[in-house]
């Protein structure tokens, strides 16, 4: 009789905790019929078919022709665009924001370029669901931290491991040294923060100086297939395909100065860099354009870090970078609200950047910056399906997202958020 | 000469001759009793301390001491309407732990308004304020909120109580929580201020019925702190409330107007903003006079925005010099504050103030007549008058000069000769000290130590320095950015070597016959460099 | 680069400062969308303001003799409220007892705060000023209005709006009091015990006080004066709204609970992420709510949480705001409103009162904002495109008449002040995004940093 009832609390916390969880996505052809389908690349085509085939986007054309055992969704009425794509977040690495055993960005060491974020991704975080209902299907997950704090991931929002997630970039993440104050109580003397700037300048010589020696002695090894006997040493070992620039590298750097600094510090490294954060970039877009480096930058939505600047500096940063002729793709830098993605890129389109170079800046810009735009970014033949419905413009809050495929899965637009209302919002109906 | 000499030589001087006299005659001077006048060939008796007669025609008594003024200036001698002159800060803990930080004790909270200056008066350091003019200094205990009650000194050496004018004057209050515990903010300082003021009233409106019929009433048991505060709430004395910002002599009105105390807003530093409501509030104000040091960058090492900020400090900047010239005009009675400020820079920083506008006169009145008034005591001092105090100083030409210097001055009828200097450029508090000679000096660089040369010249008023180097012997460089305060010397020299120009910044400490400071190497870093005097200049 | 000449800025800054004399201002608004909140959509509608107040609202409207903004095709709605925000004082927390009704926000109001302007920018007119969460029981609270360019803190205040006193449950006053300093609450337990201790001992103590007035000149000793109590007094009197600071459902509910019993009616629950899941008993006890539109998961008490928060509470008849807790936010209350379209699908109207009459009514202000309405104050957002589009940005905003934002008139650097020391090239990173999630606990972490990560 005990056991019975063990049994039943045990059922009831099962589908309780049930009741929390998301539905199952599904896989297989499916066709989506009549929508318009906002291509990023190709325009916008209107009354438009996509049959999606393991994975894939198979074809694309007004009318296909069906065998029929494909699922269809009628998309009359309806808008397609790609799955966006946050250049920065810490989603996955984070369940808690102030449970710090929850959180796994954030690694002790300042010199700790082979932490793989990848690694402690949680394909079942709670963030993640949430973020995907909004039409966000890919995101880098980053540690963040000292100077070399470790190697973002490029990730896709569905899947069973962290090797099903991989979207195909892997980015050694430098805190470029900063010349700012850390936030608006870091109450430390100009000098101080001009002292601990220096200090991170030199470290940073000192460990390109030694990487320098390292890689040629890795690649006279490569060469002759002798292995010199070296010490351990992984740091060194994450860093040597950024020296030679087979890796790319991700300088998160937001002051003007700093900035002018790290283009510079490219320059005479010849890393192959993506600028991250960028918050002045405004100040400085000319000198940004001209070196070619391209950027990720965001939240438009963060304060300016200066009193006396504009209360839309950081609003326009973006637009302000794209007319100079800087590569600009926006990012969240968020954790739990990283479906806030097209609200940013809204944000952009509305101070300056315009609708479709915001939609760029979150499908098929940040996919080229990356190097994977050869699966990810737009609405094209043979490219990854990761995509989703819309009833209207994205960026839009009235629009709703009402499908949504990552890598050819049929996510289910569900989420705790979405549970809870459903749940919630009549509690005791017929009561 | 050692230290230990110059120090044992000032141990005897400071042992004063006996006086022979009470009596003074100033004789012959441009006299100015009270700002905005002149008096021509004016004599003044002093006796025991007191001003007895002014005229032109008064001859002098046989048995008085001759001061002779003539082609001097005589004026009221200096009344510092609040300073922390003779206090030493309490020593504090920086972070003390007490079981319920919501409920404190009072006095590690820094609510001691029983606290007196007379239990607090270390040793009379108003020698710097007496140099600089001053005879009579309110003074208030350090603290946080409420550190206690003010007192009137002179500024005659001395013990307590003999320096002592008036104790218990004041209450000194600002707006400076306490560390970890309530009240740590400024709400929280205002909460406490109220709940203080309001006991006060009820306490002594209780103590009050008791002294006329205790029959039947349980003996009043009044805190200290309550007791201390029923002075305010009678409004007998004034609060002197430090007031830096703008906004706190808003909140300290704010709290006036709750309350109904006697504000005096002290310490204003931002005042150029205030004049709207200094007016309204119908009070005194003090000025500080620890003025900000403005921003001397160049404009051509800055970008266009950056340049517009620092267009937009000089403005502050400017405007905080006009301070003093807005009071004036718009009426508000004002005298000067003394807790910031060195006492070195106290004259020159009103000459700025008078360069911004400030009327000569106003100043005076800001110096002598309005802080005696706001302290109370105008009757006995601030102006040169018959049956007042004795506090004089004579000067060599009109007060406010750039070279016009102290010669007298008489502190309740005792004279002080001030020595008579020429003006150092820097107003560093430190003596100053022949730092001419050769010496030789070493920089501690891990696995270098340069060693060299510094001959240091004098040429007048100001210093050359070269420098020579051992590993790089024939070539002398001249330094250049010499500044010199007291001991403290800096300067700056180029080296060029291997086609580089490395600027080498020198912080050195000159004592008598050795240096200690530091080098900073362009971005190579800070080191450490030590020497010693080879030789004194012939 | 676009940078304006020094003369422009110091222009603009003497035209600020001048505006300070005036309070009140007379204006007309010719044309617009008029977004009335209690009265429809008005098209093609003039809005005429004068000495500050709404006098006419209606077609072809004319007044000579005073300013005139043409608002063909723009949008023009009741200036934006937040019922939660900490800008525009130097002091958030006084943290230093679980009860510290003692002190108020109003006394560290600062005008000169830059973050002010930042709110007009993006429409905000009024905001409540609050106490932080570091308490149980915190600090009382100012309704200020965005008058941008006065010199008097008073100036700032909203006269004659309720007053309001600051409570926080859970995590916050636990960790503080608790884990900082290991005096009750370190549970959710002890928090409740803080509430019904204070209450009680202000009912002793008003009984203490109506003894002694009953005849004060008896010579009879007075009570001791005790600030706390004077303000648990007014509260147990109905003389102040309760803003509570909460999250779970539970402790929403031991709050009602206590507040019931000592007869507490005007109770608006802040954040109340977990508001949802009791919102038939918010319902009924008529206490009001104002949320966040999507923060969540920033600790564990916000981990059940859900976006359709404002949406659930909306359709079970709870009164509800959305407020921004934040200066960053503030900036754009109108995208957190709409978000509430994406999450529940709020129709317009339920959408734009989350952030006009709905915060009026939950600070007792709204017979004079949040609305536009004849007689209601002339505090005017008017908007490029509808509010609740992303792509809206705030024109001009208006306060008692006065235009204190003009995006024609925004020049570098809107500081009305500066220190003549400051140094010039501070720029502050952004990088630990979750220091800006939690604004309530301002200035605790200067006091307590020794005991505790935030």
């Amino acid at each position: 009789m005990k056991k019975i009832i063990i049994l039943s609390i045990l059922g009831l916390l099962v589908s309780t905790m049930q009741a929390q969880q998301v539905k199952k996505s599904t896989y297989g052809d499916l066709v989506l019929q009549g929508a318009t389908v906002h291509t990023i690349t190709n325009g916008i085509l209107s009354n438009t078919d996509i049959y999606i085939s393991e994975g894939k986007i198979k074809s694309i054309g007004k009318d296909l022709v069906l065998s029929g055992d494909e699922q269809v969704i009628d998309c009359s009425g309806k808008h397609v665009y790609p799955g966006f794509i946050d250049g920065g977040t810490h989603l996955g690495l984070s369940e808690v924001g102030s449970v710090s055993l929850t959180e796994d960005y954030n690694e002790i060491g300042d010199f700790i370029p082979h932490m793989q974020a990848l690694t402690a991704v949680n394909p079942n975080g709670v963030a993640i669901p949430v973020t995907r209902v909004n039409g966000i299907t890919t995101v880098i997950a980053k540690p963040s931290g000292g100077l070399f704090p470790g190697t973002a991931a490029l990730i896709n929002l569905h899947g069973y491991t962290p090797d099903d997630m991989y979207a195909g970039f892997q980015g050694v993440v430098m805190n470029f040294p900063s010349g700012g104050r850390r936030h608006r109580w870091d109450r430390r003397s100009d000098e101080d923060i001009k002292k601990a700037q220096d200090k991170a300048m030199k470290t940073l010589d000192e460990i390109w100086d030694n990487l320098a020696l390292y890689a040629k002695i890795d690649s006279a090894d490569q060469a002759t297939g002798n292995k010199t006997l070296r010490e351990y040493q992984p740091e060194y070992e994450a860093l040597v395909p950024v020296y030679n620039g087979e890796a790319k590298l991700m300088i998160e750097v937001n002051k003007d100065k700093d900035i002018l600094n790290a283009l510079k510090w490219v320059e005479k490294t010849g890393v192959d860099a993506i600028l991250t954060g960028v918050a002045e970039g405004w100040r400085v877009a000319e000198e940004i354009a001209e070196s070619g480096v391209p950027v990720v930058t965001g939240p438009m939505t963060a304060l300016p870090g200066r009193s006396y600047v504009r209360y839309d500096a950081n609003y326009t940063n973006p637009s302000k970078m794209m007319e100079a002729g800087v590569k600009v793709a926006i990012r969240t830098n968020q954790t739990e609200n990283v479906r806030n993605l097209p609200f940013e890129a809204g944000f952009a389109a509305a101070y300056g950047m315009g609708i479709e170079e915001a939609l760029k800046a979150i499908t098929i810009i940040p996919a080229e910056i990356f190097g994977v735009d050869d699966m990810y970014g737009s609405i094209e033949e043979g490219k990854v399906a990761n995509l989703f419905v819309s009833t209207g413009d994205p960026f839009e809050m009235q629009s709703q997202i009402e499908t949504l495929f990552i890598s050819g899965w049929n996510v289910p637009i569900e989420s705790r958020h979405t549970l809870l209302y459903n749940e919630f919002l009549h509690r005791s109906p017929g009561k | 000469m050692g230290m230990l000499s110059i120090l044992f030589f000032s141990s005897v001087w400071a042992q004063d001759a006996p006086q022979v006299t009470k009596k003074y005659f100033i004789k012959n001077g441009y006299v100015t009793t009270a700002p905005g006048t002149m008096m021509k060939k004016t004599s003044i008796l002093i006796n025991d301390g007191i001003i007895e007669q002014i005229g032109e025609n008064i001859t002098a008594p046989y048995d008085a001491e001759i001061i002779d003024a003539d082609s001097m200036y005589v004026y009221p001698a200096f009344v510092a309407a609040l300073s922390h002159t003779g206090i030493t800060a309490a020593e504090e803990e920086e972070r003390p732990r007490v079981p319920r930080p919501g409920y404190p004790p009072n006095d590690v909270a820094g609510i001691t308004p029983e606290q007196s200056v007379q239990d607090l008066f270390k040793k009379n350091d108003a020698g710097d304020l007496r140099k600089t003019g001053f005879a009579v200094i309110h003074t208030a205990p350090k603290g946080r909120m409420m550190p206690g009650k003010g007192s009137i000194i002179t500024t005659n050496d001395g013990e307590y109580p003999e320096v002592s004018v008036a104790d218990d004057v004041s209450l000194f209050a600002q707006f400076r929580g306490a560390p970890r515990m309530y009240p740590a903010t400024t709400i929280g300082v205002m909460a406490k201020w109220r709940e203080l003021y309001k006991n006060a009233e009820l306490d002594l409106k209780y103590q009050k019925a008791y002294d006329m019929n205790p029959v039947s009433k349980k003996r009043p048991q009044i805190e200290d702190a309550s007791e201390a505060l029923f002075a305010v709430v009678q409004k007998e004395i004034p609060v002197f409330f430090v007031t830096n910002e703008h906004l706190d002599i808003h909140r300290a009105y704010q709290l006036q107007q709750d309350l109904g105390f006697k504000l005096i807003p002290s310490e204003i530093e931002q005042g150029y903003l205030s004049v709207d409501i200094l007016k309204k509030m119908n009070t005194p104000a003090l000025i500080s006079l620890d003025l900000p040091k403005e921003d001397k960058s160049k404009e051509e090492d800055l970008d266009e925005d950056q340049k517009a900020l620092l267009e937009r400090k000089k403005m502050a900047y400017q405007k905080t010099l006009e301070t003093a010239a807005m009071y004036e005009k718009a009426g508000i009675p004002m005298a000067f504050s003394y807790l910031g400020v060195k006492s070195g820079d106290i004259l020159a920083n009103i000459s700025k103030l008078i360069e911004n506008g400030l009327s000569e006169k106003a100043a005076l009145d800001a110096l002598t007549t309005a802080p005696a008034k706001v302290l109370g005591i105008d009757k006995v001092t601030g102006t040169i008058d018959p049956g007042k105090m004795a506090n004089i100083i004579i000067t060599t030409d009109t007060l406010f000069k750039e070279k016009t210097q102290i010669k007298t001055v008489l502190v309740e009828g005792k004279v002080h000769e001030i020595d008579i200097k020429k003006k150092k450029k820097s107003e560093g508090s430190g003596e100053a000290m022949d730092i001419a000679g050769m010496w030789k000096y070493e920089i501690e660089i891990p696995g270098m130590s340069p060693t060299g040369t510094m001959n240091i010249t004098k040429d007048g008023e100001s210093y050359a320095i070269t420098v020579t180097s051992d590993q790089n012997p024939g070539e002398e460089i001249e330094a250049t950015d010499i500044e010199v305060d007291g001991s403290s010397v800096t300067f700056t020299f180029v080296v060029n070597t291997q086609g580089m120009s490395v600027s080498i910044d020198n912080d050195l400490q000159f004592s008598e016959d050795s240096i200690e400071g530091s080098v900073s190497v362009a971005n190579f870093g800070s080191f450490p460099i030590t020497g010693s005097k080879t030789s004194s200049p012939e | 680069m676009k940078y304006k000449t020094y003369n422009i800025v110091i222009l603009a800054m003497l035209m600020i400062v001048s505006l300070s004399a005036q309070e009140m201002g007379d204006i007309l608004i010719k044309n617009g969308t008029v977004l009335t909140i209690t009265d429809g959509i008005k098209e093609n509608t003039d809005v005429l303001i004068k000495d500050g107040k709404i006098s006419k609202i209606g077609k072809n409207i004319s007044a000579s003799g005073i300013k005139t903004i043409d608002a063909t095709g723009q949008y023009v709605m009741p200036g934006i409220i937040d019922a939660h925000s900490h800008i525009a004082i130097d002091v958030v927390n006084e943290a230093t007892d679980p009860n510290t009704s003692s002190v108020f926000t109003g006394d560290a109001v600062n005008p000169f705060t830059i973050s002010i302007y930042r709110a007009l920018a993006g429409g905000t007119t009024t905001s409540h000023a609050m106490h932080g969460s570091a308490n149980a029981i915190g600090g009382q609270c100012e309704t200020i209005k965005h008058r941008w360019g006065v010199m008097d803190p008073e100036a700032m205040k909203m006269k004659g709006a309720p007053r309001t006193i600051k409570f926080a449950l859970g995590e916050n006053p636990m960790r503080v009091h608790g884990e900082g300093n290991s005096i009750i609450p370190r549970t959710r337990m002890g928090v409740e015990q803080i509430f019904r201790e204070a209450f009680s001992k202000a009912q002793v103590y008003m009984q203490e006080w109506d003894e002694y007035n009953r005849n004060p000149n008896s010579g009879k000793l007075p009570p001791k004066y005790d600030l706390k109590m004077e303000t648990m007094a007014d509260i147990l009197r109905g003389e102040i709204i309760v803003h509570c600071h909460s999250y779970r459902a539970d402790e929403i509910l031991m709050l009602v609970n206590v507040l019931r019993d000592f007869g507490v009616d005007k109770i608006c629950f802040q954040h109340v992420n977990e508001g949802f899941k009791v919102a038939p008993e918010l319902a009924e006890y008529g206490a009001m709510a104002s949320v966040f539109a999507d923060w969540w998961a920033y600790k564990f008490e916000v981990y059940y949480s859900t976006a359709y928060n404002a949406a659930i509470l909306t359709k079970n008849g709870v009164i509800t705001s959305i407020n921004s807790d934040d200066a960053g936010l503030i900036r754009h209350l109108y995208h957190e409103a709409a978000k509430t379209q994406r999450y529940g699908g709020l129709t317009d109207e339920e959408a734009l009162r989350l952030i006009t009459i709905n915060p009026a009514i939950q600070l007792g202000i709204d017979d004079r904002v949040g609305s536009i309405e004849e007689g209601k104050d002339g505090d005017i957002a008017i908007f490029s495109a509808h509010p609740l589009s992303i792509y809206a940005i705030a024109q001009q905003t208006i306060v008692d008449g006065i235009v204190r934002f003009d995006i024609n008139n925004d020049t570098d650097d809107m500081r009305l002040i500066i220190d003549p020391e400051e140094k010039i090239d501070t720029y502050i990173e952004h990088i630990h995004e979750h220091e800006e999630m939690d604004r309530c606990m301002q200035d605790v972490f200067q006091f307590f940093a020794h005991s505790h990560k935030h």
